[in-house]
């Protein structure tokens, strides 16, 4: 395989994700502005249009061959709420979506600062 | 067709450059936490299996650590994914950039370490990052 795809691979992963990133953040200017509907309106088109986004850099990472199912299929369950209220159970995909590749190591630094201070085995996450 | 070869690769080549995206961002939200920290008085930080007082500075030091975590991890994503072509300008950009943002966050320059992680995002989702 040459080089060009591999690349394209990795930039697609990197759009992506750095795309449903944003899209919490839509989500939650969507929450914020739940009594002024301009802002409300805004934030809903903005999650759409990334929505649209995702959309065709999933399909682009298929056709390349390097789209992991996993992130297809909870995408796919984000998409089918796209223009309805996002509910928690929502939320909890596009959140997972957001941290599927990475490890968010803030839970395990706490509960390794409060084993040290009591001297316990801290529970897993 | 790709072999299985080429196409664990692909998969792989993918997978580092979300997990790259990823830290960033969270490492941008970790420093939106300091700042909101740095102004807050100290506070009871509950977890699921205990309820403990941490003071501020403990707090802030965690903070540090888990953005040190997340700059870390975008880093070895982006040099175990050397493979996938990219150019080692911007492999070397992040890493300095690591070293910048930590001294940043130290001296309490939140905007700046905050814009700095967003110009890192940027660099990786623009296309001239295919050309150099």
């Amino acid at each position: 395989m040459s080089d060009p795809d591999r690349m394209g691979c990795f930039l697609l992963g990197a759009r992506v994700h750095d795309h449903v990133a944003d899209m919490e953040v839509a989500v939650e200017e969507m929450e914020e502005a739940k009594d002024d509907s301009p802002l409300g309106a805004d934030a809903a088109k903005w999650f759409g249009d990334l929505v649209r986004q995702v959309r065709r850099e999933l399909d682009e990472a298929e056709s390349l061959n390097c789209l992991p199912d996993d992130v297809r299929i909870l995408f796919q369950s984000v998409e089918h709420r796209s223009g309805h209220p996002m509910d928690r159970s929502a939320m909890e995909t596009l959140h997972t979506l957001s941290v599927k590749l990475g490890d968010p190591p803030l839970l395990r630094n706490l509960r390794r600062a409060v084993t040290s201070r009591h001297g316990e085995k801290a529970p897993e996450p | 067709m790709a072999d299985e070869g080429d196409a664990d690769q692909r998969l792989r080549c993918y997978e580092y450059g979300a997990t790259v995206q990823a830290e960033l961002h969270f490492a941008e939200r970790t420093i939106e936490s300091i700042e909101t920290r740095a102004s807050a008085p100290d506070e009871v930080l509950v977890l699921p299996d205990a309820e403990v007082r941490v003071d501020k500075s403990s707090i802030m030091e965690i903070h540090e650590e888990t953005l040190n975590s997340h700059l870390e991890r975008a880093v070895d994503a982006l040099e175990n994914g050397a493979f996938c072509g990219l150019p080692s300008h911007t492999i070397e950009a992040v890493g300095d950039a690591y070293a910048e943002i930590k001294r940043q966050v130290r001296e309490g320059n939140y905007t700046l370490a905050r814009m700095n992680v967003n110009k890192l995002r940027a660099r990786l989702r623009h296309p001239a990052v295919e050309f150099g």
